[in-house]
């Protein structure tokens, strides 16, 4: 047999082999998506556990990066920078850059007072957190904060995240507890976002609003403005119901 | 696109790459399971699915490259010298050979049949497909034809015998 004869009847014999044996089958996209979505979230996991145990080493050395991270100042810089009456300190802004607030986390055994220093291991497992859930679970997380042992993670339920912190957070002194948030910090900072946009419109009006910051429990914005009473519900009305409040200056 | 490209693409090439993994390992089971995982994969970068030509690669070489890995993690664990008769028993004797002669092929001959007569992909892009050099490549297609062509003649000299 020369070689074309043979590399003809192969081909021949290879398609045969496999329409026979494969036959019509429909795919199982369903499956096969399910099957994506968890090589996904694994893959996640292990990039999260990748970051943290990279922090976790960075932290040995320098005492730098346990300090909280820097607040993300555009959109409120935008307002403040504002001619007109000072503008009132913000409503903690960030949790992972505070301590939890007097009153307890819901569910939860939270603490009823501020501790001033959490100590070195929560400080830790604060900046491992808030740079995983910032990094890793931009959709689920919505900020941290500490009492003197434990650690409270607020995110909108469901996710990985609850598990890639718990495998992030190694330290046996630290307890971790979470909380249930309405919405992730990157909902919050996109309706920042959104209102510093809409700076003209309000000036139009009128209407300065001098103060933007996350809830301390994470329940959505609180809006600050010197004619609160005036524009407090069409402020809710023209951004929902993730304003929380609109506070008089 | 309207859909998800992931669903778009795998309803289109689902069946072709299936026929294509089962000429790669051989088995039907084998041959799901080596989709199934490269397909999961492939839903990873599904937003980056543009071109399904090259999407249609990647999963080619990937099941190529893991059925190979595979091979090598597992193939001490299997000291039968023969596939057990009664796999080889429901088919016809003609496609019984052939199919036992690509079986007893290594992975690499046999990924570079497929590759070659089935898909019909030129030298070159066999040899990335399969991560190796283009000598390479034809060196494994040379001993694999050597191999074909000895049992397919034999099956040529039984059948005249039997006319």
């Amino acid at each position: 047999m020369d070689a074309d004869a043979l590399e003809l009847r192969l081909a021949a014999r290879l398609n045969a082999e496999a329409n026979t044996r494969v036959g019509a089958v429909r795919a199982p996209v369903a499956e096969l998506r399910q099957a994506g979505r968890r090589r996904l979230r694994a893959g996640r996991i292990r990039l999260a556990l990748a970051a943290a145990a990279v922090l976790a080493a960075c932290a040995g050395v320098t005492v730098q990066v346990t300090e909280p991270p820097a607040r993300p100042a555009a959109p409120l810089a935008v307002l403040t920078a504002h001619p007109g009456p000072p503008s009132p300190t913000p409503v903690a802004d960030d949790r992972s850059t505070g301590f939890c607030p007097a009153s307890p986390a819901p569910g939860s055994a939270a603490p009823t007072a501020e501790v001033p220093n959490p100590g070195a291991a929560l400080r830790k497992a604060m900046a491992q957190v808030g740079e995983l859930g910032r990094t890793y679970f931009p959709d689920r997380y919505a900020g941290v904060c500490a009492d003197s042992r434990t650690l409270y993670v607020y995110r909108v339920p469901g996710g990985d995240l609850d598990s890639a912190s718990r495998l992030s957070v190694t330290d046996p002194t630290v307890l971790l507890r979470f909380v249930d948030a309405p919405y992730s910090r990157a909902e919050l900072t996109e309706l920042i976002d959104r209102i510093a946009k809409d700076r003209p419109y309000w000036e139009g009006r009128g209407v300065l609003l001098s103060g933007m910051a996350f809830a301390p429990d994470c329940a959505g914005l609180v809006v600050t403005t010197a004619q609160a009473a005036t524009v407090r519900e069409e402020v809710r009305a023209r951004y929902g119901p993730r304003i929380l409040r609109v506070d008089p200056q | 696109m309207n859909g998800d490209p992931f669903d778009e693409f795998v309803g289109a090439r689902y069946q072709a790459l299936l026929r294509g993994a089962y000429l790669i390992t051989g088995d039907l089971h084998d041959a799901c399971d080596l989709l199934h995982d490269a397909l999961a994969r492939v839903y990873v970068r599904r937003r980056s699915i543009r071109d399904v030509t090259a999407t249609e690669e990647y999963v080619r070489r990937t099941m190529v490259r893991t059925h190979i890995s595979r091979w090598r993690r597992t193939r001490r664990e299997v000291p039968m010298p023969e596939l057990p008769d009664a796999a080889v028993l429901e088919f016809a004797p003609e496609d019984d050979r052939l199919r036992l002669v690509l079986r007893r092929l290594p992975p690499k001959q046999r990924a570079v049949v497929a590759l070659k007569y089935y898909i019909d992909l030129p030298m070159a892009q066999v040899a990335e497909e399969l991560g190796c050099s283009l000598a390479t490549a034809k060196t494994h297609l040379a001993r694999a034809m050597k191999s074909l062509r000895r049992e397919l003649a034999q099956e040529n000299v039984e059948v005249g015998r039997g006319c």
